[in-house]
This record gives structure tokens, sequence and C-alpha cells, in this order.
């Protein structure tokens, strides 16, 4: 196992450089400024200021060397300054963002994981029923009905009308201490934040699940005597799990572009709001570095997965041993 | 219609019809339910845009924020624009740039996923790992940054258009050079390459009339996502020019006005995305079950 | 034994999970500070800096002080000097005397060397200050004494009172450092009544009040500006009392009232909203076609619908009471004599209806406006619904600032301007033909008007320092504007501010075109106090 990971995280710095690459390569070819990025978007800065930062960067440079000098930077952790971050460093401003968006994430994650669990299974069990077609119908719903318009709707009724949570931001404001999130604010927007994934995960587990009930083993332990529940939960249901797992790593990505959408209705402080204000804001460093995050955490979310997937089952480990 | 199959019907549209309206019979019913939707919703879209073009300078600001009611279906919005009418536009702008996004990402992922399966070799790795670099992007993520860089000089429409194409041609590169592969393995390729067939009329006499039903597949799946992508953007801000009536600017004007007292302006848009996904994703679903069960987990797109 | 691995993993992941996400909740039973002002405001203010600032107006969030600072009615009154500025006889040079009581929040004493440094840093090509052009009068300035401070002119600027508001920074703390990117911009220091907390990056920002303020300790003691961007979520928040101040778009104005516990203020503003004309566009090149264009704009209308009601018409680009407006460039709504004009300039409508056609060329052109403000993307919606009545054809097009000054002599442009302070500082280089250059700058004479008598108006109000003899250049200057009507003002905006009832002295002055809860409103801030408990 250790070998396994160890060569994964190896590999991280080289997709990293592939990506960059990509987006490098992207910002070349597209008529977008990347100096003016970099510089800020100010009219009133000099010309001669202007060449010295271009040249900190690079751009006066042919490509080679300019791509040279950006990938160094990017590798000492100097991702430039942040438009939208009043001029200060990228990096900081992700790190101190990143706490937020970390805790709606793994909060959706595992909503996401239970309710598909719990109402796949539940599906499965009663399939063919109007409790299954229900399941279903709901899901084939959510999966069409887009995530803004649903957090629109949740913020409007649950917040504004019912005024049962708050209208959103991370934390009650009057708060002595900013260090918390508490529950009742990250609630609605987690459960939004789930409601991206949680449809298709749901009839994956369900569909997974019947057709491994349809396999050999299960029909022996049926044969054997078994009730149709312990058949379900010790016999098909582990099985199930083992394509689910890596499927874990596929929810992590998704989720992470959700936040983008669900911070921002929510005001929620986290790196899906910056993305979207970098955007909006045209800040190219600040984009560049997200997506490179956002793709570390990718990596790493398929290789918990993949470690996951090799606790689970002991075929596959001592295979790989 | 006589028994011998060389006998040709003298009203072979009427036939057609017929065969049609014979399948749909037979469709099961949520399908059915489906189709029936999806052709009134276009009917409108396509009507409206005949009988009452799409007029920004239609405001009434004497009916602003005016509830449902007999003189407007869905209520009237912020500068008095009746929702309805703006809404069944809106489903024809975003179902022709979702159309248009979704053939571009189709044309994208034909091309590398020929050329990988064709080449083979060292070309299939290195384009299969520089498909990989796109497919381990976030699609949102990714997209923002791709609207940032080509929207001020391509304008929202074609930056969404490339946004959405660029961000979705992995997954069906890897369809395409899949099913390839598995076309390459059949004896009538073996034999046209026997009879002196080169690589490009491989291609095209051969292998592409068979991966286009694929093709075609993937395109129909694909296009509820470009749906919501192309709303998405426009919905943050990022997509089509604010005035124009895509169903995510839509939603977003409305969002100003929510407690104003406007639900309908969050309601009715939303379930016009929520209808044009649904229902193509729908039959989509259902001629890939008929067609291509195994394509199960490829296209979670 | 597959089974209950597999179930330990799972139930070991969502504790992992769950405590992740509800880490911290218990913080929220402990000390809700009593004294705490809430205010939202729409987006966090990302550089605290007052050389970075956008304008002077903002950006000076009562972490600084100014030389001078206006007092209710917006004369000049002196803040950190201890008696307003002396002007020599030529009125080159400008002697401000300091307090010699004032003392940073990190206890250093404020002298003459952080004022000089301060403007300095504004002129400064290198620092890259959006103050720069505001400050282009200023030659050089320097500190004769720890208690004195002596500004060069280029030339005798009769506004310059009103250009010594912007905060003074210590330059023990930034000399060197690019202005940029300092840190001090997240962590500013300066004499204002409030010291600087906390910033959440994203979140809010939470102030102090700083004991050792030169006037007195403020009565608040903690106050927090929270970022709500949805204009629902602020009203809401409002209703539930997590926040106690806000400003809210005028169509929320009635819902806001009928929660009792808060005073819904409208305050008159200068901001107004006008479109600018570029003349060079063919169509619009000819004065007597913009001329009607301003006829037919029904600003009435635009006020009850797009503004709900809160505003007012404007026609110039000096607002009703001010001291340098004038009446003159008044007309009223009139669109059959727009259609006439319209007419007598050679543009007719085919059979009566449609757009008009002039020698096979249609009447018509493109407006931009930013595409994040709906509030202008309404009225630019109302406003092409006025044309298109009169033969018109306006297509809009929502765009950001970046790609609008690219296409400034292609399309008219919707702008929020508005000064209620001394007009010459907004409208010299609005107006002048010295702007109407090549340059790239959508912000300064955009529609590239070059009229010599618009000239020699604002080239004669500034060399005077007398204000009933500016006033008489403000007021030709007004005609020919209306004259040349190169830009169409359409809508002067009332800023709609919410305030708890709790809070004490509140007295609004007229504010400028700003975003959100402004300096208009909260310029006395240190002197507000909070009734009863929390």
């Amino acid at each position: 196992m250790g070998k396994l990971i160890a060569r994964r995280l190896a590999v991280l710095p080289v997709i990293l450089l592939a990506v960059a690459a990509m987006t490098f390569v992207l910002t070349e070819i597209s008529p977008f400024d990347p100096v003016q990025a970099y510089v800020g978007a100010e009219n009133s800065v000099s010309v001669e200021h202007k060449q010295e930062i271009a040249h900190a960067w690079g751009f006066d440079q042919p490509i080679y060397e300019r791509f040279g000098r950006w990938i160094s930077n990017l590798a000492q952790g100097d991702f430039g300054n942040s438009i939208v971050a009043g001029g200060q460093p990228v990096a900081g401003e992700i790190t101190s963002r990143l706490g937020a968006s970390v805790a709606l994430v793994a909060g959706a994650l595992a909503i996401v994981l239970i309710g598909g669990l719990v109402f796949g299974v539940l599906a499965a069990h009663f399939r063919g029923t109007a409790f299954d077609w229900l399941v279903r119908t709901l899901c084939y719903f959510n999966t069409a009905s887009p995530s803004f318009w649903v957090g629109l709707l949740a913020l409007y009724v649950f917040s504004i009308e019912l005024n049962w949570l708050p209208a959103g931001g991370s934390s009650d404001a009057r708060a002595v201490d900013a260090g918390g999130i508490d529950l009742e604010h990250i609630i609605l927007p987690m459960i939004v934040l789930a409601l991206t994934q949680y449809a298709w995960f749901t009839l994956f587990v369900r569909n997974t699940l019947l057709e491994v009930l349809r396999e050999d083993h299960v029909q022996f332990a049926r044969a054997q005597g078994i009730g149709e529940v312990a058949v379900l939960l010790r016999y098909a249901l582990p099985n199930a799990m083992i394509p689910f797992v890596t499927l874990v790593g596929t929810n992590l990505a998704e989720l992470i572009g959700g936040t983008l959408i669900v911070e921002s209705i929510f005001g929620w402080p986290g790196l899906g709001k910056l993305s979207l204000d970098a955007a909006l804001g045209e800040d190219l460093p600040m984009l560049v570095a997200l997506t490179l995050a956002a793709s570390g955490l990718v990596v790493l979310g398929n290789l918990l997965a993949d470690v996951l997937y090799r606790v689970m089952d002991p075929r596959v480990r001592e295979a790989t041993r | 219609m006589s028994a011998g199959a060389v006998a040709r019907s003298t009203q072979p549209g009427r036939d057609r019809a017929l065969r049609m309206a014979d399948a749909f019979a037979h469709w099961p019913l949520s399908v059915r339910i489906a189709a029936t939707v999806l052709g009134l919703l276009m009917v409108a879209a396509v009507g409206m845009d005949i009988v009452a073009p799409l007029d920004n300078r239609s405001v009434d600001l004497d009916a602003v924020l005016h509830a449902p009611s007999t003189a407007h279906l869905m209520g009237t919005d912020e500068v008095g624009r009746d929702l309805l009418a703006r809404v069944l536009h809106g489903v024809r702008i975003s179902l022709t740039i979702a159309v248009a996004a979704a053939f571009g990402a189709v044309a994208v992922g034909t091309l590398v996923g020929v050329l990988a399966g064709t080449m083979g070799g060292k070309v299939d790795a290195v384009v299969m790992r520089a498909t990989d670099v796109f497919a381990s992007q976030n699609h949102l993520l990714f997209g923002i940054l791709l609207l940032v860089l080509f929207r001020p000089a391509l304008g929202g429409a074609a930056a969404v258009m490339l946004a959405v194409a660029l961000t979705h041609w992995p997954s069906l590169a890897r369809i395409v050079r899949g099913e390839l592969m598995s076309v390459r393995e059949r004896p009538f390729v073996a034999a046209a390459v026997g009879g002196g067939a080169g690589r490009m009329r491989l291609v095209r006499r051969h292998y592409l009339p068979h991966l286009m039903p694929a093709i075609g597949l993937a395109f129909v799946l694909t296009v509820p996502h470009a749906i919501f992508h192309e709303s998405a953007y426009s919905f943050l801000g990022l997509g089509l020019p604010p005035h124009q009536a895509s169903l995510g600017n839509i939603l977003s004007d409305g969002q100003r006005s929510l407690l104003a007292g406007g639900w309908w302006l969050a309601l009715f848009p939303g379930l016009a995305i929520l209808a044009a996904s649904m229902t193509i994703g729908t039959l989509a679903e259902y001629w890939r079950e008929h067609l291509h069960p195994r394509w199960r987990s490829e296209l979670e797109l | 034994m597959r089974t209950v691995r597999f179930w330990s993993v799972v139930s070991a992941a969502l504790v992992l999970a769950l405590s992740a996400a509800g880490c911290g909740d218990s913080k929220k039973e402990a000390a809700v500070a009593s004294g705490t002002l809430v205010i939202a405001l729409p987006s966090q203010p990302e550089n605290l800096n007052p050389v970075q600032g956008d304008n002077v107006y903002e950006g000076n969030y009562k972490f600084f002080n100014g030389l001078l600072r206006y007092a209710k009615d917006l004369s000049p009154e002196p803040d950190l000097a201890s008696e307003l500025p002396e002007r020599s006889a030529d009125g080159k040079t400008v002697t401000v005397k300091l307090r010699d009581d004032v003392k940073f929040h990190d206890g250093t004493p404020l002298t003459a060397k952080d004022v000089a440094f301060t403007y300095e840093s504004i002129v400064d090509p290198k620092s890259a200050s959006p103050l720069a052009t505001l400050m282009d009068s200023v030659d050089s300035v320097s500190a004769p004494s720890p208690t004195s401070v002596q500004f060069k002119l280029k030339r005798p600027d009769p506004a310059f009172e009103d250009k010594l508001q912007i905060g003074i920074v210590p330059e023990r703390l930034l000399k060197g450092k690019a202005l940029k990117t300092a840190s001090f911009n997240r962590k500013p220091v300066g004499t204002g009544p409030y010291v600087l907390k906390e910033f959440s990056p994203g979140s809010r920002i939470v102030m102090e009040a700083n004991a050792r303020y030169f006037r007195g300790t403020p009565k608040i003691k903690r106050i927090v500006l929270t970022a709500v961007e949805d204009e629902n979520a602020r009203v809401a928040q409002l209703e539930k009392g997590s926040i106690d101040a806000a400003g809210i778009v005028p169509k929320l104005a009635p819902r806001a009232r009928r929660n009792g516990k808060y005073n819904v203020m409208e305050i008159r503003t200068a901001d107004a909203r006008v479109a600018a004309l570029p003349n060079r566009d063919p169509v619009l090149r000819d004065a007597a076609v913009r001329r009607a264009l301003s006829l037919a704009v029904d600003r009435d209308r635009i006020v009850t619908g797009a503004l709900a009601g809160a505003g007012e018409p404007a026609y110039g680009p000096v607002m009703k009471g001010h001291w340098a407006y004038s009446p003159a460039a008044e007309r009223p709504y009139d669109p059959d004599k727009a259609q006439s004009q319209l007419d007598a300039a050679g543009w007719k409508r085919p059979s009566g209806a449609g757009t008009r056609e002039k020698g096979g060329k249609k009447l018509s052109f493109t407006l931009m406006y930013p595409a994040d403000d709906s509030v202008r993307k309404d009225v630019a919606l109302a406003f092409a619904s006025d044309m298109d009545k009169v033969g018109v054809d306006v297509k809009l097009e929502g765009l950001s600032f970046d790609v609008i000054e690219k296409r400034q002599d292609k399309g008219a442009t919707e702008f929020g301007y508005g000064t209620p302070y001394d007009p010459d500082i907004e409208l010299y280089s609005l107006f002048h033909s010295k702007f109407a250059t090549a340059d790239d700058d959508p912000f300064t004479n955009y529609p590239r008007t070059n009229n010599a008598a618009i000239d020699a108006s604002l080239d004669a109000e500034r060399s005077k320092s007398d204000q009933d003899a500016r006033k008489q250049d403000f007021v030709k200057l007004q005609e020919e504007l209306a004259n040349d009507a190169s830009w169409l003002w359409l809508v002067r905006l009332r800023h709609i501010v919410v305030i708890s009832k709790r809070v004490k002295g509140v007295d609004p002055q007229v504010e400028p075109h700003a975003h959100g809860f402004s300096r208009g409103t909260s310029w006395n801030l240190e002197d507000w106090s909070l009734d009863g408990k929390d």
C-alpha cells in the first residue's frame, strides 16, 4: 500500500505541471492580455512600471523562457498577487479561505454518501414498489434541476419566507470570535451542495445493487435460506461498495465545482466564491492558482478512493502486495 | 402495404408517420410524456419567436413585478415584461446555444478519439494523456477560466460554446476511441485494409458510418449538460449578455426581485430549464438503454 | 469480516466529515458583544489603503483621517489640520497647519512628514494610484516643520480644499514598499476613530473604537462590516436582526418599512445615470439629433418604474440645490417635439412607423452598460423603450469596462457620475477637449467632445477663486452642455439606507456616486451611539 501511495504522490507534480502547461498555452493563444491581469487593471500604471512587472513574469521574453520563469515562480509558491484580494498574494488568500470550503464540501460529501447509500439500498430492497418509483422519480428530477435554481428556492423558502435558517454567511456577524462556522449557517448550503450529487449517486447505488443481486453468490446465499435483508446487507452491499468507493473521487471533484454556485448564492466565504469573484474581476493569477489547487485536490481524492478500495477489498490488496 | 419487400408504398410520408406513431405508442409512458412536453416546448419557443420576436424594448414600467394573472400567466418582471414570453424566448436561446455547444464538444471529441484510435501507438498514448489532463479538470471551474480568457473577444454566446466544448470533449473522445477500437476488430475492416485502403479512407468510409449512432447518442446525451452549463454561466454573469433572455439571465435578474414579491421570477425559468433538461435526458436515456447499456458510467458528465 | 471492515471505514469517514463540518459552532453561545453595530456592505472592501482607494469618497473606512473633512452641509472643515488651509496670493501655494496631538493606532505621533509622504505616493507614477488624476494640480509637497505641510500647485486650483480629505498614512510603515501589494492594504494603521481588529477575507471586517482618538473615544465600541452580496439576504438579515444597517435596492424599501424596528432613509444623492454619446458615431455626430433624443426620454417614468420612485429626473451634471446649479438645462419630456426635430434633421420614418432612416442609413446606435449592475440595466431598458417610441433603434449590450474602453467610439455607454462637492473635481476631465485624445481611458471625456465654448467655461471656472464668479462660469457650462447634448442625463438616484432604530446620531449628508453603505451616511459614525441593551 505504501508503494501505491508513494507512486501516486510522485505523479502529482507531473500532473500539476501538465495542468500548468495547459493553462499557460490557453492563456497564450487567447486574446486575453495577461500582463493586465498581473499588473492590475489600473489605467494609470506607467509604461516603465508595466515593463518592470512584465519582466518579472517573463512576458517580454520568448515563449520558452516565459514558461520556464512562470513555472519556477509557481513551484516556489509565488502565484502572483491577486486583483480581487487587494493586491495580496494569491497563495495566502487561498489558504485563508480553504477551511470554509473544506467544511462545506466535507459535510456535503457525508450527506451524499450516507443519503445515497440509505436510499439506494432501500430503493433496491423495495424495488418495483411505489417507494422505489418515488425515489427514482425524485432523483431524475433532481439531476435535471440546475443547482443554482434549487439553491435560490431553498434560500428563499427556508431562510427568507419561513425564517427557519439564516440568510447566508458562515457565522453570526456579531459573534466575538470569528473562527467558527456554525451549524445553523452551514446546514442549508451543505444540503444544497449535496443535492447536486445526491441523485445520481443514489441511482448508481440502486442500480449497482440490483446487478449484484443477480450474481451467483447472492443466489447461493438466498438458496441457503438467508433472509433478504441479510442478503442485501452482508452479501450484496459490500461487493457493490467497491465501485462505489472509486466514485468518491468523482463526487469530490464535482462537489468542488458545485461550491462555485452554492457559495455565491449563500454568501459563503470559501474558495468557490473566490473563484467567481476572480472570474468576474478577470483575476488571472487567482484563477490559475485555483485551477491547480482543484486539480491537486482531485488527484488526492482519487488517491484516497483507491486506498479505500484496497483497504476494503482484500483480493485487490493481495494482488497488489 | 403488400407483403412483398420489393413493393414500394404509394404514400411514403404517411407510412413513415404511421410507423413513427406506432413506435411512439410502444414507448414507455415516461418517454412518451417526455417527448410530448419537449415537442410542445419547442413548438411554443419557435412559435413565440415568429409571433412575437424578442423585443427588449417592450418594457412596461407601469406593470412592474405583477404576480401571475390571466393577463400575464407567469407574471411580469422588474421592468414589466411578460415572463411567459421571456421564458419561451429563453428556451429557444438556451436550447440553440446548448445544441451548438454540444455539437462543438462532440466534434472535438470525435476528432481526438478518431485520431487516437486510428494512429495508435505513441500518438494514442500522448493524446490520451492529454485527454486525461483535460478530463481531470472540474467543468465549472475550468469553464470560467476559459470564459475569462475568451469572452471579451468572442462574446458571450461563442465563449460559452467554447467553454462547454473544451470541458466536455474528453469523455466523448474516450467513447469514440473505445467504439473505434471495437470497430477495428471487425472483419470488414481487415478486408478493407487488405484491399489497400489507406487510413483516411478507412476512417471515412468504414469507421465513421459505424460510429455514427454512438456519436449521435453522445451528442444527445451532452445536450442537457450543455443546457445546465450555459444557464449556469449566464446566471453567474459570465455567459450571455444580461439583457439577452437566456434562462440563466432571467433567473439572475429575478434573483434581485425575490423579496419584492417576485417568487415567480425564480420559479418559472428554473422550471423551464428543468423541463428542457429532463425531457431531452429521458429520451436520450431511453435511446441509450436500447443501444449502449454498457456506457453507463462513461457518460456521467 | 469484510462487512465489519466496510462499516467501520464508512463510520470513521462519516465522523470525520461531520466533525469537519460542524466545528466551531460552540463559540456562538459565547459573548455576543453588547454595543456592537453590524453594517452590511454589498461586497467586502478588498483594499483598505486610502492611497489605493478608488476615489476620494470611499475606502476611508474610519481607520484614517484626512487633513480636512466635510461638515453636514458639505463645507470643508479641519480634521487633522488645526485650521483651514492658507493660500498664497497667487493661489499656487497652500499651507496647512497640523494638530500636534494626533497619534497613529500604533502610538507613534502624526507629523507633517506623513502627510507629505501620503500625497507624494499618490502623485508618484510608480505607485499607480487611482487618485493620481485627482491630484494633477500638485507640483510638490513638503513638510517645512513637523506641524506644517506645504503644497506647491501647478495652477491655482479652486477645488483644492475638496482634495484634502484623503486619509493620511504613516510614512514609517509604507516607505519603500510596493503600494499595490503591501500587507498594509489589509492591515491598515491610521489615526482614525476605529482600529482594525479582524479582517476575514470574503466575510467580515471588525473594527474597535480607538481609545486614543484625538476627538475622544467613539461611543460604539465595536463595529462589524459584513459582506452580504445578495439583495434579498441583506433585507432578510435586517428582518432577523442579524445586521443593524445596510443599503438596499429601492424595490425592497416597502418591505423594510413594514418592519417597525428600522428607520428607512431615502438619501438624496448627486449620483446620476447618464448616457455618454460618442461624437464620432455617424448617427450621433449631429448635435440636433442628440438634443432631440434628450427630449424623448420620459424621465419621470424611469424614476417611478426603474427606481421605484427613489430618485429624480436629471438634466445635467450638477444636482438641484447645489450652488453651481442652473435650471437652464431642464427640458420637459416632449416626444412630439423630439419627433419633429428628428424629421427636421432629415431622419424620417418610412411610412410613418418603424426606425427612422436618412440616406439609406438607419437611426440606430448601441448603448453599453456595466453588466453587473441591475439598476443600470433597468434604466437602459427604459431608455431604449423610450427611444423606440420615437423611431430610434437602440441596441443594448451589457459588458465589462475593459471591453467598453476598446469600443469607445462605437457606441454610447451608460455611466454613473455625480459629485455634491466641488464640480471641478469631476467635470473638467469629463468635458474638456484636452481629454478627447486617443487615450484609452473611458472615464475621461468619453464622447470625445471638442467644444470651444465648453472648454472656455471650464478653464474660466478653474482659474477663479470667488464662488459667485465661478457660478457664472458653471451656468454657462450647463447651457453649453445642454446645447451640445453629448451627455444624455437621465435620472439622479436616491440611496435607500436602512438603520436600526437603536442607532442614534445618524444624519446623512448628500452623497456622491457610490456603492452600498457609503461615506455620506457614515461620515459621523464615530458620533453614533447604540440605545438600550443588545
